[in-house]
């Protein structure tokens, strides 16, 4: 009998709160004119929040969503053709170094073709159909991306970055995080220190992809001008590459393994230097690919 | 308590400093890889350096043949030496002695240090000073690198209460990995100091280290 009896004043407690915290709440809704390429900042002064940005085909800024009680959202436009300033804080939630209460939410939508510069503390940021660039940078959280942003940027400490799409030029990289690009693009680097680097998709022409721990996963291409570069300690490095990509390989482990199943060629001593290293050239040559490793094993295999 | 000097590092390195070492250094070098990975991979460097041959003399029976050929090749015949002399002018004739001379001595050289490949004679000719180079000019680098480390790390350390404990943690724990990974390449040079695959790796492996740090001093409030 004293069980239920407790529930039900835990159940009516319950309620008599949550009207509560829903009215510490703040609503957002915010709109500006600016330029279709002004430059849009927006500062996340808070342990936590989730931010979504749509790129649209409007000179306007509209910014919606909801902060805590006690956040300040604040900012406007500084000039329609320079573009505009955001931020969001919570000196109570910096002060305890934790999120207090509910975390903010914002939806953003730009003009597709503006630059977007982001940065937070504890982030989930989402970005889709931007073509202008994009500067992104968290300490954990998220990072996703997708569309044909002109340029990409981000950074992570602890967070995943994840992109999808074709991108020009793009930058990203994680301290203990995840890198993944689905698509592909022209010069490219990613890089992580423990965490996956992971590419599955379009060709890249000219890459770099780098770990100190972590694992890099390749599955694409590249033109017969392009190159690429892999580089981990202790890192494993796969590669699954068109049988007939038109590629010359270089590959080298201090103390690792090499395995190809692309073709029949088996990785050598390195001569008088200590390692294996395997060279070869599929499809009569063209694209660059040098995978180095100090103890990670590295693979080759057809796609 | 701050990383070790050069200095302290070349005589932790030589066993001089061990008598003297107070309690703080003995402590921080107890704790602090970096400086650890310093003071080993000093070590190696310089058992190398001490193992390699103070010079490397020519078998006894090499240089008679060599002194004999140079010699032939120097004294053509008279009729050769009218036809050489309507065409060129003496110092032709000289530089061409030189090259042969030097083409001479990388073939000595190359029987001498038993290599199995005949295309790298010029690089085995000159390969003790070439490993020292290496060693001396990423030695050169490593410093470079390690004092942008070593001022962007006291930078977070002096204000890391400003950011969260997990930031910190992430960065305490990323750095000793890349720290690790340092080491063990450092100690992979130590033992194959003309290996540009290692010392790459090593440069990159700082570069990440420095880019790590200059993020997290970038995360520190401003002003």
């Amino acid at each position: 009998m004293m069980p239920r009896v407790m529930l039900t004043c835990l159940a009516l407690l319950c309620i008599g709160v949550m009207p509560g915290v829903t009215h510490a709440q703040q609503r957002v809704d915010q709109r500006y004119p600016v330029a279709p390429t002004a430059s849009i900042r927006l500062s996340l002064i808070v342990p936590m929040a989730t931010v979504r940005v749509i790129g649209w085909n409007r000179d306007t800024i509209a910014i919606t969503g909801s902060i805590g009680a006690g956040d300040r959202f604040a900012g406007g436009v500084l000039d329609t053709k320079l573009g505009a300033k955001f931020h969001v804080e919570s000196q109570r939630a910096i002060k305890e170094k934790k999120a207090v209460g509910k975390p903010p939410w914002l939806e953003l939508r730009v003009p597709a073709r503006s630059r977007l510069w982001i940065k937070g503390g504890g982030a989930d940021i989402d970005i889709r159909e931007i073509n202008g660039s994009l500067d992104v940078s968290i300490v954990s959280g998220r990072i996703h991306v997708a569309g044909a942003p002109r340029e990409v940027n981000a950074e992570a400490m602890d967070g995943d970055i994840e992109i999808e799409g074709t991108i020009p030029w793009l930058r990203a990289k994680s301290a203990a995080g995840t890198v993944t690009l689905r698509g592909g693009g022209e010069d490219i680097a990613l890089a992580s220190v423990s965490g996956n680097v992971t590419v599955n998709g379009a060709p890249i022409t000219r890459g770099r992809f780098e770990t100190v721990t972590g694992d890099i996963r390749f599955s694409g291409s590249a033109p017969r001008d392009g190159a690429l570069t892999f580089d981990s300690h202790s890192g494993a490095v796969e590669l699954a590459v068109p049988q007939k990509i038109q590629a010359d390989f270089d590959f080298t482990t201090i103390s690792g393994s090499i395995s190809n199943g692309l073709t029949g060629a088996r990785a050598v001593g390195s001569g008088d230097i200590r390692g294996r290293e395997l060279g070869l050239s599929n499809g009569g040559g063209g694209a660059r690919i040098v995978v180095r490793t100090f103890k990670g094993a590295i693979t080759l295999r057809a796609r | 308590m701050k990383h070790l000097t050069e200095e302290q590092i070349n005589e932790m390195a030589d066993d001089a400093l061990l008598p003297n070492a107070s309690a703080d250094l003995a402590q921080h070098i107890s704790e602090c890889l970096t400086c650890r990975a310093e003071i080993s991979a000093m070590r190696s460097m310089a058992m190398r350096v001490r193992a390699l041959p103070v010079s490397v003399q020519p078998p006894a029976d090499v240089w008679p043949t060599i002194s004999a050929r140079i010699r032939n090749s120097a004294e053509p015949s008279e009729e050769k030496h009218k036809a050489f002399a309507r065409r060129a002018p003496a110092w032709g004739w000289l530089a061409a002695a030189a090259v042969l001379l030097v083409m001479i001595s990388s073939l000595v050289t190359t029987v001498v240090m038993g290599r199995r490949h005949a295309d790298v004679t010029a690089v085995v000719a000159s390969r003790p000073s070439t490993a020292l180079a290496n060693l001396a000019a990423l030695s050169r680098r490593e410093e470079g690198f390690r004092n942008t480390a070593d001022e962007l790390w006291a930078a977070v350390n002096a204000r890391r209460d400003q950011l969260s404990p997990e930031t910190v943690a992430t960065v305490e724990r990323t750095v000793m990995l890349i720290d690790a990974a340092i080491l063990e390449a450092r100690e992979a040079l130590a033992n194959d100091p003309n290996n540009t695959v290692i010392a790459d790796m090593l440069s990159a492996r700082y570069e990440r280290k420095v880019d790590l740090l200059k993020r997290a001093a970038e995360l520190l409030p401003q002003g």
